[in-house]
């Protein structure tokens, strides 16, 4: 009681003699955070749609989602996967569907339209079917014709991201993501080790990068009464 | 910025073409009373079962046995002045893509003697991959 009569006093002699800087530091009570979720987010991703389009060995989509709990977003995707790769002596293809779950954690607290730059990680699954033909000859067996197919492999792996969510116009929503993505395993490989996972890239690399770029729909989730 | 990341990317892409598989079972022939030294041994024929000869009449420390990639298991006749012996090995047949543009290759792993004449104490796996970075699969003491 002291300390606040004082301080008032103190505050209201600074006002009154206008000649002293406010050099002093305002202690503002901390804002609660709300964890109360505000929207669901919905999209897809434009690279998968168009790559698919513009080259013949890939086709393939994503679907993505998140749902705010303060700063921090559940985020999901989903996708499907099948690539073909001509190799030297001869084709490998895949195909399959995957998912990550994680969470993001954003990074512009203050911005009225919840726009974001954020960190977060995934995990990823996958599973899918892959097999290889091609042909080599050996000097002691002759020409050689291997067709190889593994028949259902299951692949999990992590991811870091980052990347940023823009309000467009209304509940329209842009966004990237960077992903790095590492930590593969892989079960259910016989007589071919996956060179692709859906989800996840090309496996020659222990770590390798991934990039989405997406269009989302934000639908307001109903306000506490 | 985003240029230089995704040729940076793209360079990443693709695999080194190091191609280090090999369909050669390494056997190394070791003299137990000479504290396990390699030692060459006369060797009349060795031939793949049913199939290609090898060696003929020469004198070897190493045997370098070809295993068949159409199937996973090989058996060799190793024949001697005086006798005549079988090893027999399986393996798991792996096909890897190194890249598009280096090509598929087969590589096979889980080396396991599943014949043997020599005597059981006498053939011992010591790496059960075949590639081209391994100098020796299998020992066989005499």
């Amino acid at each position: 009681m002291v300390i606040m009569v004082l301080t008032t006093t103190a505050s209201f002699a600074q006002a009154v003699s206008g000649d002293v800087e406010a050099d002093t530091v305002a202690i503002l009570p901390r804002e609660r955070q709300s964890y109360r979720p505000t929207g669901l987010r919905m999209g897809t991703d434009l690279l998968a749609l168009i790559i698919t389009q513009q080259q013949k060995r890939f086709a393939g989509w994503e679907v993505n989602a998140d749902v705010d709990f303060g700063r921090y977003y559940l985020a999901f995707d989903y996708g499907s996967w099948a690539n073909q790769y001509t190799v030297r002596n001869g084709f490998y293809d895949n195909n399959g569907r995957y998912y990550r779950v994680g969470v993001d954690v954003n990074f512009l607290l203050k911005d009225p339209d919840r726009n974001m730059f954020f960190l977060g990680f995934r995990h990823g699954r996958s599973h899918y079917t892959d097999s290889i033909a091609y042909t080599f000859t050996d000097t002691n067996f002759g020409i050689i014709e291997k067709i190889e197919v593994n028949p259902g492999v299951d692949a999990r792996w992590s991811e870091i991201t980052g990347g940023i969510r823009i309000k467009i116009w209304k509940v329209i929503w842009m966004g990237y993501t960077a992903r790095f993505k590492f930590g593969l395993k892989t079960e259910g490989e016989r007589g071919v080790r996956s060179y692709d996972v859906p989800g996840y890239g090309l496996t020659i690399r222990p770590s390798t990068w991934g990039y989405n770029y997406q269009l989302f729909v934000r639908l307001p989730l109903p306000k506490k009464k | 910025m985003v240029a230089g990341l995704w040729v940076s990317v793209s360079c990443f892409e693709e695999g080194d073409c190091l191609v280090t598989n090999s369909n050669i079972v390494v056997v190394d022939f070791r003299k137990v009373a000479d504290k396990k030294a390699v030692q060459p041994v006369a060797i009349s024929s060795v031939d793949v079962l049913g199939g290609v000869n090898l060696y003929r009449n020469q004198e070897l420390s190493q045997l370098k046995l070809p295993v068949d990639p159409h199937l996973t298991e090989t058996h060799f006749i190793i024949r001697q002045a005086s006798k005549t012996d079988t090893l027999g090995f399986s393996y798991r047949n792996q096909s890897v893509v190194l890249a598009p543009d280096c090509g598929a290759y087969l590589y096979q792993f889980d080396l396991a003697v599943t014949r043997n004449t020599f005597g059981p104490d006498k053939v011992r796996i010591v790496n059960n991959a075949l590639n081209t970075n391994i100098k020796s699969n299998v020992e066989v003491y005499f």
